[in-house]
């Protein structure tokens, strides 16, 4: 039975005593190095277009103009489309310094600047096509006119994402069926390419501009492909495998995960993977679960707490099924806290990260631990971080009641803080937990003094 | 054995975006009329949409846009398209040609040549000189002049729509025969 023999093989495992696992390291970018070449890259953008006549061209004439504007949005654009697509292919030196979390947010934010420069780009190219009657600017540039055809279903595919995404219609369609509407942009950005480097005078017309334009596309695709597909191939060949599912509330486990291949797999306290049991229904899909052990040869645990839909199914997960890791994600570690006193707001699972980072700190740490839930049901590893946090001259306060209840005095306004924590301000803080909790935490903890660089807080997305 | 819920499928939740993906599709192949290889490239010329028979001979000589890729875009008389794509166009011209003179454009210079009928109103155009310092100017080109001389024609005039992708030479062509109608 397979069950069987994957016990077999974890129970011959687990060495004696566990070692912790590598951290992992690399190259880490710097702030400056994200501006310079953010700069750089919008300088050639504005560069290409300037040196065709862009600049010179918006005052020259009303086509010359609209066709300019027409042409500084088009590239602006592309330029933001291609930043946002860079970021998905999690690029390791940025992760290691912002978080993966960081990355999908900046993701977002270039989306909705390329979103807005398309707009424009649309809306000034019709302008500038218009001496002949709007009726036939729009005829020729939705396929009248060659290449066009694509550009304009490009266009409609980013407007219908875009308007997908809003905030309001987001939260009316699952999540998963908005994220493979979202990921026809890449048909968007297929089809439109073409009208890019024909018709776009900056491109169209210079021979050099136009294989430069061509080898940024081949780059971010490659990118792409080794980052995003390639790692999941590379983990799909080293699966860990359940080893234990162990009950820690009515509606949370923990799930230990290890196997041969852990030992490749640097981890650190405080740092989440993404976890894709190969399961009926849930082998397609990621989901984010922070570590709620400090990892080691013994294995990873994760505390999974059932919110309905795959989660619910993760918390069923019989021993044995293989699961496949891609991490670790986070830079909330111990190192990245260095000797600093810490106070830690948590809520719902985020007490996993808790958990972890508590594990790997030290007595001048005197961690004070802040920790919300609903009634007394829903705490979870509470036994462990008390002992944790007494080893280290630190204590655990619990907040309980509903947030009805507690409505009108807010458990995480500065005051309260303050008589919680008395040395708040000397304190570093850490955040986790549902983003309701985090951004209260936040403000609280901002009005109270402690410096915003002296915040952590991390939110794999969703 | 527990219950458990099983998860919603990748199928279904993937189905919103397999039928936005076929209808973008299935859009591209209806918007597209540009993809045949004609004289005009396939750009009409305005109001060519009420008159079908502009559009026929265009697309009975597919091989006219690619033939004309070969050819020098100074020789003019071999860039003009049959004359029978613009049937309100005489066949003959009596008058003695005029020429305008060359805009400089930043691909090269552009001047046109022209006849006009007795009363002064255009009866043709020929492209005395096109933009022709690069492979994709004279791509432009072969593509946009006879557009330009139909659409100029049409017009009666300068009053014409530029051809999308090729807005320089469009304006060299306007200024040019704009000169010979001043004149």
């Amino acid at each position: 039975m397979a069950h069987e023999s994957a016990l077999d093989r974890t129970d011959a495992w687990p060495p004696p005593a566990p070692a912790p696992l590598a951290v992992a390291a690399g190259p880490r970018v710097l702030p400056s190095d994200i501006a310079a070449a953010l700069a750089a890259y919008t300088l050639l953008l504005f560069g290409v277009w300037a040196i065709h006549g862009g600049a010179s061209d918006l005052t020259a004439n009303w086509h010359q103009g609209w066709t300019s504007i027409t042409r500084i949005s088009g590239l602006l654009a592309s330029g933001a489309g291609l930043l946002g697509l860079v970021l998905v292919a999690r690029p390791r030196p940025i992760e290691r310094r912002y978080g993966l979390d960081r990355l999908f947010i900046w993701h977002r934010y270039l989306s909705e600047a390329m979103a807005l420069a398309l707009g424009v780009h649309v809306a000034a190219g019709v302008v500038a096509w218009s001496d002949g009657g709007y009726t036939s600017a729009v005829a020729d540039l939705t396929g009248r006119a060659p290449y066009m055809a694509g550009a304009t279903v490009g266009a409609l595919l980013i407007g219908v994402i875009t308007v997908l995404s809003l905030r309001s219609m987001r939260r009316r369609i699952s999540y998963e069926a908005w994220y493979f509407v979202h990921l026809t942009a890449y048909l968007a950005f297929a089809i439109s390419f073409s009208h890019e480097i024909v018709v776009g005078t900056d491109l169209a017309t210079d021979t050099l501009a136009r294989w430069a334009w061509i080898g940024l596309h081949v780059a971010v695709a490659v990118a792409l492909l080794w980052g995003r597909w390639g790692t999941l191939a590379r983990a799909a060949t080293r699966p860990l495998r359940v080893a234990s599912v162990v009950p820690q509330s009515h509606d949370t486990v923990s799930l230990t995960l290890n196997g041969p291949d852990l030992a490749d797999l640097p981890a650190d306290a405080g740092q989440w993977f993404l976890l894709r049991p190969l399961r009926r229904g849930l082998w397609w899909q990621g989901h984010p679960f922070s570590l709620s052990a400090a990892p080691s040869t013994f294995g990873l645990r994760f505390t999974v707490k059932d919110r309905g839909d795959a989660t619910a199914s993760m918390a069923r997960l019989p021993v044995g099924t293989r699961v496949i890791v891609e991490g670790p994600y986070g830079v909330t570690t111990p190192s990245a806290l260095g000797h600093d006193k810490i106070v830690f707001i948590a809520g719902g699972v985020g007490v996993a990260h808790v958990r972890s980072l508590l594990e790997r700190l030290d007595q001048r740490s005197e961690p004070v631990v802040l920790y919300r839930a609903r009634d007394r049901g829903d705490l979870v590893h509470l036994e462990e971080l008390q002992a944790l946090c007494r080893g280290r001259g630190g204590r655990v306060l619990v907040l309980l009641g509903r947030t009805s209840v507690l409505a009108g005095r807010d458990p995480f306004a500065a005051d309260a803080l303050r008589q919680a924590v008395p040395d708040l301000r000397q304190r570093t803080a850490i955040a986790c937990g549902p983003e309701s909790l985090v951004q209260a935490a936040r403000r609280g903890l901002i009005d109270a003094g402690v410096p915003s660089d002296r915040i952590h807080f991390e939110q794999p997305w969703w | 054995m527990t219950s458990s819920p099983r998860p919603a499928s990748l199928a279904r939740k993937a189905l919103p975006a397999l039928v936005l993906t076929g209808t973008s599709i299935g859009l591209l192949t209806q918007l597209d009329r540009a993809g045949h290889a004609s004289p005009n490239g396939g750009l009409a010329v305005p109001g060519t949409t009420a008159t079908p028979s502009t559009r026929a001979p265009s697309t009975t000589s597919p091989s006219g846009a690619a033939s004309g890729l070969g050819r020098s875009a100074a020789n003019p008389p071999t860039t003009t398209p049959p004359a029978s794509a613009v049937p309100a166009t005489p066949t003959s011209c009596t008058n003695n040609p005029v020429s305008g003179p060359a805009i400089m454009t930043r691909f090269g210079p552009v001047q046109v040549t022209a006849q006009l009928n007795d009363d002064g109103t255009l009866c043709d155009i020929t492209t005395a000189t096109g933009p022709s310092d690069d492979r994709r100017s004279m791509m432009i080109n072969t593509r946009a002049l006879p557009v330009l001389r139909l659409r100029a024609l049409q017009a009666g005039g300068t009053g014409f729509q530029a051809v999308t992708g090729a807005t320089l030479t469009s304006q060299g062509y306007r200024a040019s025969l704009q000169a010979i109608l001043d004149a």
